[in-house]
C-alpha cells in the first residue's frame, strides 16, 4: 500500500517536472505562427466515413465462432468560424451507427452467429476555440460522447509556438477524458449475461511535438506522447476461454503508454512529394509496436487538386496477459485480438478535387468547394481485414 | 526527459533558417505535414481502437467503447 502510494507520488513529481520543463522551454521562445482565416469567414466540412471489418479469428468472442465483423457509418461535420482577426471558434458533430457481432453475442439480441445488433448509435461533439496572441496559438476543446456502453466527457488544451522566422515550431497538447464504461458480467451461461453500470475510466495524455524546416524541400516533425489510463480498462464484451469455460477478461487498472514519432516531408519535384513517418510505441502491459507510413503525393491543376498513394505497415507484439486460451485462471487474462501479436498492411488512395464556387437559389453562395474521397484496405496476417471509405465536401462562406 | 531535451536542442541548433521567400515548395498542399486533417481523425481512431498502440496523432484511446 505504502509502496503504491510512493509510486504514485514519484509519478506525479516526474509529470510535474516534465510539464515545468516544457513550459520553461516554451516561454523562452520568441515566435511567429500559422495564419488564420479572414474575419467573419466560416469553413464547413462534412465527411462520411464507412468502415467494414471481417474476421473469424477473434479469440475473445464468447461462442468461439471468432466472428469480429463490424460495420460502421459515421457522418461528421466540422465547422470553423473566425470571430475576430485572431480568434476562431470551432465545433464538430459525429453520429455513428454500427452493427457489431461482438455486441450481439452477449446481449442475446440476435444470437452469436446471426446478424449483428443493428441500430446502435454514438453521438459525439466537440466545441472549441483557438486564439493567437503574440504569434503563439492557444486552443481549448470540450468534448462529449455517448453510446449504450460508454460515456465520455473530455477536455483538451493545445499550445503551439513557432520561432526563427517560422522555421521551428513546438506544440504541446494536454488531453483529459473522464469516461464511464459499462461491462458485461456473469457471462456463463450467456443467458445470464447482464451489463453493469458506470465503471470509471480516466485517461490523461500529453503530446509534445517539434517541427523544423530543414531546407527549401524538407521538413521534419518529431513527437512524443505519454498517456495514462486508469480504472476499468477491459473491453465491454471481451471474454477468455478458461479450460472450455468462458469468463470475462481481466486487465490491470492502469496502463502507461508511450510513443515516439518522426515524420519527414520531402519535395521530389515541383508537383510531387514524399511523406514518410515512423512511430515506436511501448507500454507497461508489455506491448511494443512499430508503425511505418509512406505516402507519395502528386499535385494537380496548379496545386488545386492532389492525389495521395499511401502504404501503412503496423507490427505489434502481444500484451503480457494475452493468450488464445487459458488452462487455469490467472490474475490478468485477455484474448482480445487487438492486443495480440500481429502485423498488417494498409494501402490508401486519396483524391482531393477543388470545385470552385457554388451558387444556387439565391441563398447558397459558397466558395472554394472541395471534394475529397479516400479508400483504404487493411489486412492482418491473422486474417482480419477491413475496408473503409471516406467522402467529404468542404466549403467557405 | 533527457531524450526530449536532446531532440529540442538538436532541432534548435542544427538547422539554418530558410527565408519566407524560398518557401514556395513548402507552402504547397502536398508538402503539408497532414494535407487532409479531418480524414486523419477517423483514420487515427480506427488505428487507436483496432491496434494496441496509440500516439503520433490526436486519438489516445478515450471517448469510445469500440467493441
Amino acid at each position: 500500500m505504502v509502496g503504491k502510494l510512493l509510486e504514485v507520488v514519484v509519478d506525479a513529481i516526474k509529470l510535474q517536472r516534465l510539464i515545468f520543463s516544457i513550459l520553461l522551454i516554451l516561454t523562452s521562445i520568441q515566435s511567429a505562427f500559422a495564419e488564420m482565416m479572414e474575419k467573419g469567414k466560416t469553413r464547413v466540412k462534412t465527411l462520411l466515413n464507412a468502415y467494414s471489418q471481417k474476421s473469424t479469428s477473434g479469440k475473445q468472442v464468447l461462442d468461439n465462432s471468432g466472428i469480429e465483423d463490424v460495420l460502421v457509418f459515421e457522418p461528421q461535420i466540422f465547422v470553423k468560424h473566425q470571430i475576430t482577426e485572431d480568434t476562431e471558434i470551432n465545433a464538430s458533430f459525429v453520429l455513428d451507427t454500427w452493427t457489431a457481432e461482438s455486441d450481439t453475442i452477449l446481449d442475446g439480441n440476435t444470437g452469436a452467429s446471426g446478424e449483428g445488433k443493428t441500430g446502435q448509435a454514438r453521438f459525439a461533439s466537440t466545441l472549441g476555440a483557438r486564439k493567437e496572441i503574440d504569434k503563439a496559438s492557444y486552443g481549448m476543446n470540450l468534448g462529449f460522447s455517448s453510446e449504450y456502453d460508454y460515456t465520455s466527457k473530455n477536455i483538451s488544451f493545445d499550445f503551439e509556438r513557432s520561432f526563427a522566422e517560422d522555421n521551428f515550431t513546438v506544440g504541446l497538447g494536454l488531453q483529459y477524458y473522464a469516461d464511464t464504461v459499462n461491462l458485461f458480467q456473469d457471462i456463463t451461461p450467456a443467458t445470464s449475461a447482464h451489463i453493469s453500470e458506470g465503471f470509471n475510466r480516466d485517461i490523461y495524455a500529453i503530446n509534445l511535438s517539434a517541427s523544423q524546416i530543414l531546407t527549401r524541400k524538407d521538413l521534419i516533425v518529431l513527437g512524443t506522447t505519454y498517456a495514462n489510463s486508469k480504472g476499468r480498462l477491459e473491453s465491454t464484451a471481451g471474454t477468455v476461454n478458461i479450460a472450455g469455460t468462458r469468463e470475462v477478461e481481466v486487465l490491470p487498472g492502469e496502463r502507461k503508454r508511450n510513443a515516439f514519432s518522426a515524420k519527414w516531408v520531402h519535395s521530389l519535384s515541383e508537383n510531387t512529394a514524399l511523406n514518410l513517418g515512423h512511430r515506436y510505441y511501448f507500454d507497461d502491459w508489455g506491448l511494443k509496436s512499430n508503425s511505418i507510413r509512406g505516402a507519395y503525393l502528386i499535385s494537380l491543376r496548379d496545386d488545386l487538386d492532389f492525389l495521395e498513394f499511401a502504404l501503412r505497415y503496423h507490427s505489434q507484439g502481444s500484451v503480457d496477459y494475452y493468450k488464445d486460451r487459458f488452462s487455469s485462471t490467472e490474475r490478468y487474462m485477455t484474448s482480445d485480438s487487438d492486443l495480440s501479436k500481429f502485423h498488417s498492411y494498409e494501402p490508401t488512395v486519396l483524391y482531393s478535387r477543388h470545385l470552385g464556387e457554388y451558387k444556387a437559389y439565391d441563398i447558397i453562395d459558397v466558395e472554394d468547394v472541395e471534394w475529397t474521397n479516400s479508400l483504404s484496405y487493411s489486412k492482418r496476417n491473422t486474417g482480419l481485414h477491413s475496408i473503409y471509405l471516406q467522402t467529404g465536401i468542404s466549403f467557405f462562406f | 526527459m533527457k531524450t526530449l531535451t536532446f531532440f529540442l536542442l538538436l532541432s534548435l541548433s542544427s538547422c539554418a533558417n530558410v527565408p519566407q521567400i524560398d518557401r514556395g515548395l513548402l507552402a504547397k498542399r502536398i508538402m503539408q505535414v497532414d494535407p487532409h486533417p479531418e480524414e486523419t481523425i477517423f483514420q487515427d481512431e480506427v488505428h487507436a481502437f483496432r491496434e494496441g498502440a496509440i500516439g503520433g496523432g490526436k486519438a489516445v484511446g478515450g471517448g469510445c467503447g469500440c467493441n
